[in-house]
């Protein structure tokens, strides 16, 4: 089981207050595949985290790693199989999207898509009226001022309350979305892949813009996204996912200056820095961290580590048995080579690993 | 961000379609298409034919010459005369009356049945389409029963059991066409419940029947309009068939299927009875079966392959492309045309669209390129800077309404003064393009096999076994080992970066000289990214490629590009090799590129970036385009417009404060403050 609030050092660093806001433990989100013999995705395998108030979790990986389900599954809007999701002191473990007023004050949420996620035949005003009357049944004059304040909020002018989705910009449209997620002020907003699908200059602004409104309002993040640099720079801690589970956790700084997992290290390599000259050093690095492409990787283990297929440093024991949550410096870390007793050939060469100075096995 | 008020074309994402200029609010395709539909003459005639219909049968009363029911002993069967303009039947009734009073109990009692459908299909439809899981299977299950009944048979019984109760047999067999109703209703909701505003509502705590009314039901509104008429024409149909068994209509009075009944018992001594009637019927059945299908037309169909469709290739008028590039300015980039090392060129491209009022507005203007053999040169910029544009005018795939003007050249041979015939022949087998969202490229209803075996039959022909062989081939090629299994596999299945593979596959399968990638892997996670960056460099390698890859990721220039070209409003801002681009911009719109990388940001410091927005090309100003948001602009920046200039021997800039802009790099990296 991972959990990131174990991580005594994290906690130390970082003084999560007492009672956390959000705390996650032991998330479990399978999905049902047709066919009545096919067994069901493990979209999210035991995930454990908390999450503290005016504090930002990121959370990184690739596509199908389980960051989007593990923020839906917060949200009421995919099924929870297993384990606990407390918020604010109450369990919301059951309560589905929908029958949630009492959590929609205090759960918000802006998605990636900056297209799908506003009605286009509804005005941007309508957009951000409808948390507020929904919330609090307020009146019309009311939420035209509070509607104001909002777009204001998010630098956008006065009029654009009475335009359309379709009149404005990527980046605009996420600031309407980030406006109606901020109208009944949240103590947490789920950002899942908020910034993924805008250009860099949008993104450095809408980024910019977050940073700002959680400096006003204090307002903690659950920050989802699949860019291990950006997330590391807007995050406090970071959780890396992969196939539904937390393969490594700590500080935000330490994971970008120096990841660890070798998922981890596959994901920053990944990431192409803008200097021609590191990028090519960087580029033979990602040549090293990796055995094979995603194309060419075998399944991986129904138990065992997840990363096994891709890893350079897999071992027999990769293949069947499960990594626990080694404590690593400031971080934890789901890797045999981290864990002392577990009968990886290379365990013990936790420090070398992560200086990149591990020889790759032969398997 | 005073800019936020701005028409619909020019606040374009990544990729996404165009919305029409100038339209104030969205009403989607479904609109747009009546709106076309509507200048169609069959359309018009049909549409018209169907208005005359209603018309007089509304107005029988007062446009028939006669009384329907009056009978003329003297004149039975009487062919067409003075008095009875289309002849009278064997009672020696009037034709042209009876016809007159015959329609419109048939077409209001075909009104019943539609409303029967819609109150039972569209409530149930959308609730168990919402909430899904028991109720859903429940309701589909009747609904599969429903399908089963043979209506015909019920309503005879029915009419039997109610003694011929019109009314009670149209509702009856509206309970049973509900079906159809229900399972368009439902799918459509479905469709819509998991749409992202819809999980927004959802989240905010909106109610479930709010959520309905207001989110997904303006969804479902156009098909279900389409349903409904095709509905209402086979009850139409449906009825008439009854009121010719004799059922449902008062025998005394006339009906379109009780003139036929009639007609038909003289069909030997007086065929003409039948000739009016049975037109009138037929253009009616005909009229309203056309504009069903009409509408259905209009629905969204399966999308194809965008390679295998290219769209009209319009010519920019020499108007147009005049004025916009200044004149005696040959940018140095442009190369010989015979050269074989430099297969394209691109010189002086002006590419404009079709404005609302009828003229014309530049969006890329005077681009100049030349990409080498076994090179990669990269467009960067915002969106809305033009790379799109300008990638898609040198393989002639303008959208709609664009026009390209200068000069395009591949192996020394101008592509704009093409055809759309010969263009689409060397599309494919000289220039081919990789598009952003690789799902989207490939048709979601064939397999990768026969989309791929299509193209290769296209550009080498060859027996099947061959056209087979050569699809694996090329999917080993772009890195797939398990070719066969692949192969097979159809679009859905595939993850994102194994449909990029395979459209970089079919983008090689006529052996192009030239690969254009429109933001290839800005779809992709970044491990994916990295496999496909590697997966065409390498191609580029073993075959000699010259690449043109659009992005706004100066992290993926550094890794694949070798010359770079940045883009602001239309303009080629910057160009250099990207070694030195990215180690020295010399432009403040590079500079600040760069500085929106978080790469080496540090947590709480915000991103140093350019703020504001990038200018519509109606707003261009006759100076500096990017003076609004430059750091460094000064007056002289806006006395008119700014040439490229060269700052190095292979660098280009447009920017008069180079120098200053250098010297602030400086200090920078000297750590004193500037
Ligand atoms: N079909 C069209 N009609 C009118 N304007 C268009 C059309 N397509 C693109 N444009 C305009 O062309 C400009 C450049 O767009 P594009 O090439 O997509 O930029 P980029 O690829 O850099 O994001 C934008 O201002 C956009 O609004
Ligand atoms: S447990 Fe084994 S396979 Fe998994 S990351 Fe560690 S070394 Fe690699
Ligand atoms: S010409 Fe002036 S305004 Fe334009 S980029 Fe250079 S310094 Fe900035
Ligand atoms: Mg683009």
């Amino acid at each position: 089981m991972s959990s990131a609030q174990s991580s005594a050092p994290s906690t130390a660093r970082h003084a999560v207050p007492e009672t956390p806001l959000l705390t996650v433990t032991d998330l479990r989100v399978d999905y049902k595949l047709p066919g009545w013999r096919t067994p069901p995705v493990k979209a999210v395998d035991g995930v454990s985290f908390t999450l503290a108030e005016h504090e930002t979790l990121g959370l990184v990986g690739e596509s199908g790693s389980g960051k989007s389900t593990i923020g839906r599954a917060l949200l009421g809007l995919a099924p929870i199989s297993g384990g606990q999701v407390v918020l604010n002191g109450h369990d919301i473990t059951e309560a589905k999207a929908g029958d949630r007023k009492h959590v929609a004050s205090d759960l918000q949420v802006v998605f990636q898509d900056p297209y799908g996620s506003l009605n286009p035949s509804r005005t941007v005003g309508k957009t951000l009226a409808e948390p507020l009357e929904a919330a609090a049944g307020v009146d019309t004059r009311t939420a035209l001022e509070e509607i104001r304040s909002l777009l204001a909020k998010v630098r956008l002018p006065e009029d654009a309350a009475d335009r359309y989705p379709n009149a404005f910009s990527g980046g605009q449209r996420q600031r309407i979305a980030i406006a109606r997620a901020l109208a009944i002020n949240p103590k947490l907003i789920v950002c899942d892949e908020a910034i993924s699908a805008l250009d860099v200059v949008t993104q450095a602004q809408v980024l910019n813009l977050l940073g700002e409104l959680q400096r006003e309002t204090g307002v903690a993040f659950l920050f989802i996204a699949h860019n291990l640099p950006v997330v590391s720079y807007f995050s406090d801690r970071v959780l890396v996912l992969y196939r539904g589970r937390i393969m490594e956790s700590g500080p935000a700084a330490t994971i970008h200056a120096r990841p660890a997992h070798p998922y981890s290290q596959a994901l920053r390599a990944a990431v192409p820095v803008p200097n021609a000259v590191e990028q090519r050093v960087l580029r033979r690095q990602r040549q090293e961290v990796v055995r094979v492409t995603t194309a060419q990787a075998k399944p991986a283990p129904e138990e065992g580590c997840p990363f096994a297929p891709r890893c350079p440093h897999v071992a027999d024991v990769c293949w069947t048995k499960r990594p626990i949550d080694a404590p690593f410096e400031d971080r934890t870390v789901a890797c045999h080579v981290f864990d002392a007793a577990s009968g990886h050939p290379q365990a013990g060469g936790a420090a070398a690993l992560t200086a990149g100075e591990l020889a790759p096995t032969a398997g | 961000m005073t800019t936020a008020t701005v028409p619909a074309h020019g606040t374009q994402g990544v990729g996404e379609p165009l919305a029409q200029p100038g339209r104030p609010r969205p009403r989607g395709s479904f609109a747009t298409a009546i709106r076309d539909a509507l200048h169609r003459p069959a359309i018009l005639i049909a549409l018209g034919w169907v208005v005359l219909v209603v018309v007089s049968s509304v107005l029988a009363g007062v446009l028939a010459p006669h009384d329907p029911l009056a009978q003329d002993l003297d004149n039975r069967l009487a062919g067409p005369s003075a008095t009875y303009w289309l002849g009278t039947d064997e009672l020696g009734r009037d034709l042209l009356s009876r016809i007159l009073h015959g329609g419109g109990v048939l077409l209001l009692a075909a009104l019943i049945p539609v409303v029967v459908a819609y109150l039972l299909g569209v409530p149930i439809g959308m609730f168990v389409g919402y909430v899904g899981g028991r109720a859903d299977a429940l309701a589909d299950f009747v609904v599969n029963v429903l399908f089963a009944i043979p209506a015909l048979v019920v309503v005879l019984a029915v009419s039997v059991v109610t003694d011929n109760n019109l009314p009670f047999m149209t509702v009856v067999f509206g309970v049973i066409v509900s079906g159809g109703i229900f399972r368009l209703v439902r799918a459509s909701t479905q469709a819509s419940r998991d749409l992202l505003y819809v999980d927004a509502a959802r989240v905010s705590g909106v109610s479930r029947w709010t959520i309905l009314l207001r989110h997904i039901l303006p969804n479902v509104l156009g098909p279900l309009i389409v349903q409904g008429f095709l509905l209402y024409s086979g009850a139409f149909l449906f009825l008439t068939s009854l009121s010719f068994l004799g059922l449902g209509f008062d025998p005394q009075q006339p009906s379109w299927g009780q003139l036929v009944f009639d007609a038909s018992a003289h069909l030997d001594d007086d065929p003409w009875l039948m000739v009016p009637i049975g037109l009138v019927l037929i253009a009616t059945v005909a009229a309203l079966n056309y504009l069903g299908n009409s509408l259905l037309a209009t629905l969204p169909t399966a999308r194809r392959a965008r390679l295998l469709t290219p769209p009209r290739r319009p010519v920019l008028p020499p108007e147009a492309a005049a004025g916009t590039v200044p004149e005696g300015r040959r940018t140095p980039a442009a190369a010989e045309p015979a050269d074989t090392d430099v297969p394209l060129v691109v010189e002086d491209l002006v590419v404009s669209f079709r404005t609302p009022e009828g003229g014309w507005q530049p969006v890329v203007d005077g681009v100049s390129f030349a990409v080498h053999r076994g090179e990669t040169l990269c467009l960067v910029g915002e969106s809305g800077c033009g790379k799109t544009m300008t990638a898609l005018a040198t393989l002639g795939l303008l959208p709609e309404g664009g026009a390209a003007a200068g000069s395009v050249r591949l192996a020394g041979r101008e592509l704009l003064d093409l055809s759309e015939r010969e263009m689409a022949q060397v599309r494919g087998s000289q220039i081919a393009l990789i598009s952003q969202e690789p799902m989207g490229a490939l048709d979601p209803c064939f397999s990768v096999r026969s989309q791929l075996g299509d193209v290769v039959k296209l550009h080498r022909g060859g027996s099947r076994a061959e056209v087979r062989r050569r699809v694996h081939e090329l999917l080993r090629l772009v890195g797939i080992p398990n070719a066969e299994s692949v192969a097979k596999s159809f679009p859905h299945q595939l993850s994102g970066g194994m449909a990029q593979r395979v459209c970089i596959a079919l983008a090689l399968a006529g052996e192009p000289s030239v690969l254009v990638a429109d933001e290839p892997t800005t779809a992709l996670d970044p491990t994916i990214q990295a496999e496909i960056l590697d997966l065409l460099r390498s191609l580029q390698e073993t075959l000699g490629l010259a690449l043109v890859l659009v992005t706004h990721d100066l992290g993926v220039v550094a890794d694949i590009g070798d010359v770079a070209a940045v883009m602001y409003a239309g303009q080629v801002v910057e160009l250099a090799p990207v070694d030195e681009l990215l180690a020295a911009p010399r432009h403040p719109y590079s500079q600040g590129l760069l500085d929106a990388m978080p790469e080496d940001a540090v947590r709480g410091v915000p991103l140093p970036t350019v703020a504001g927005m990038v200018p519509l090309p109606k707003d261009w100003p006759g100076w500096c385009r990017f003076a609004a948001r430059c750091p460094l602009a000064v007056d002289a920046c806006r006395e008119g417009p700014v040439p490229l200039l060269a700052v190095q021997a292979d660098r280009t800039s447009r920017c008069i404060r180079t120098d200053e802009l250098a010297r602030s790099q400086e200090l920078a990296t000297t750590g004193v403050t500037p």
